[in-house]
């Protein structure tokens, strides 16, 4: 029974930790591919300036994770009949300023599309920063801290 | 083309709405603000039942119908239309913004007027005979006010050339994207074996089509400026048989614009056709030779 309660002690702090430290991961790969999809955005405005629906489905075979399905969301969003709105853009994803970003696209000349996307470009490099850092000190940090509570827990049941 | 292209970008209630007409036979889709959607079919105006129409609704439909693509549409905005998918063109009301006198940008749109291209098949046959008598094709000038099927009858002699002249060269400049409906470098409308430029202004298609492709025949629609004809004027010059189309009621008044008139007294035409308007659209008011005689 003590080795079972040490056990499970020691289980649950790892997958609380590992799920905590992939979760501050996955923001990280999310800013990424986003900032992705920007210079991807910039390559293909600056020359052929190929319709949106196009420009994501270029995209979206480099896309993965969560910033995927929120790509795939909106090249859907894009195809269909309805009009596309700023609250069908935010239930594609948590973060606002990339949801709003996604409303705004294509509605400008060529010109002031790329200063915007040169703008969101300096916002979601500071937001992936952010989150590198949150992964490399917090999440870290929290992840070990779990790691040696759970041994803790083991070593005080037995 | 499928309706569905253009029908896709209207507001929903004006496509339920259009749901209970022949949608085939629309040839014009008027949206304004604060009035309801309007649709011409056979020259007859049908006001649909639907709520007003909103500012909201005039953006929704220009952000789709540009593919949520301004950047890739502006040129042509600014102009005061869009070209989509299809061939549709969608005529812009609004307020200029300019910029160094020059327009930069269209805003708050307040109508729409989507012009919607029909594919007659053989609509040239009556005009046939009277530029195709030669062993070339006769240089024509297409005359009629707008609405009146100068495209259409373009578009089919396009066709025809190909069909009756195989060993010539054809090239149309299709400036507004409505003779060939080209769509990412496939042609949405039949112009038979024909080099199609899109986009861009006569004056670059004239040029570099002329350079590079090595034309025997030149289509393009509506001489419109003083520029324009200018190069109709080079390309006739140059052995080019050139085939287009003009805002005009009839000949006396091509004579009597300032651009075309010259083009008129210094014989760049063999030919005049001048078509109809209103209930008979497109049908062939006469066809007139060089020296302004009908034929």
């Amino acid at each position: 029974m003590k080795w079972f309660m040490g056990g499970a002690c020691l289980i649950i702090c790892v997958v609380m930790g590992v799920v905590y430290y992939r979760r501050s991961w996955r923001r990280v790969q999310f800013y990424t591919e986003v900032i992705n999809f920007c210079h991807h955005l910039q390559t293909a405005l600056g020359f052929t300036r190929p319709p949106l629906p196009l420009v994501i489905k270029q995209a979206l075979p480099q896309a993965t994770g969560e910033f995927a399905k929120a790509l795939a969301g909106y090249g859907q969003l894009l195809d269909g009949q309805s009009a596309l709105t700023r609250e069908k853009c935010t239930a594609l994803t948590t973060d606002t300023d990339v949801a709003e970003f996604l409303f705004q696209l294509g509605r400008t000349g060529s010109v002031t599309e790329q200063a915007k996307i040169a703008n969101a470009l300096t916002i979601f490099t500071a937001k992936q920063q952010q989150a590198n850092d949150h992964l490399r000190f917090k999440a870290s940090i929290t992840l070990k801290l779990l790691i040696i509570i759970g041994i803790a827990g083991v070593i005080l049941w037995i | 083309m499928g309706v569905e292209t253009w029908l896709k970008i209207l507001p929903d209630p004006v496509r339920e709405a259009l749901n209970h007409l022949p949608v085939q036979q629309i040839y014009e889709l008027r949206l304004r603000v604060n009035a309801p959607a309007v649709v011409f079919i056979d020259a007859q105006r049908f006001t649909l039942p639907t709520p007003l129409i909103t500012r909201e609704d005039l953006d929704n439909v220009v952000h789709k119908a540009a593919e949520y693509a301004i950047y890739a549409v502006l040129d042509q905005m600014v102009q005061g239309f869009i070209t989509i998918r299809g061939g549709v063109r969608i005529g812009l009301a609004g307020e200029l913004v300019m910029a160094d006198g020059q327009v930069a940008a269209i805003s708050n749109i307040s109508s729409l007027c989507l012009r919607l291209p029909h594919q007659v098949k053989n609509c040239a046959y009556p005009v046939l005979p009277y530029i195709f008598d030669l062993k070339r094709p006769a240089k024509t000038l297409i005359i009629a006010p707008p609405g009146a099927g100068k495209t259409t009858l373009l578009r089919d002699i396009a066709k025809q050339i190909g069909n009756k002249y195989p060993q010539l060269n054809t090239l149309i400049l299709d400036e507004r994207g409505e003779l060939a409906a080209a769509y990412q470098g496939e042609n949405q409308l039949d112009v038979g074996n024909a080099d199609v430029i899109t986009g861009g202004n006569k004056s670059f298609g004239f040029l570099n089509g002329l350079r590079s492709l090595r034309p025997d025949v030149v289509i393009t629609d509506e001489i419109a400026t003083a520029d324009d004809a200018e190069m109709v004027r080079n390309a006739a010059r140059s052995g080019v048989i050139v085939m287009a189309s003009t805002h005009a009621a009839d000949l006396d008044e091509v004579r009597h614009k300032p651009y075309l008139c010259d083009l008129y007294n210094e014989g760049v035409f063999d030919r005049y056709v001048v078509l109809t308007t209103g209930e008979r659209a497109g049908e062939v008011v006469g066809v007139f030779d060089r020296s302004g005689r009908r034929l």
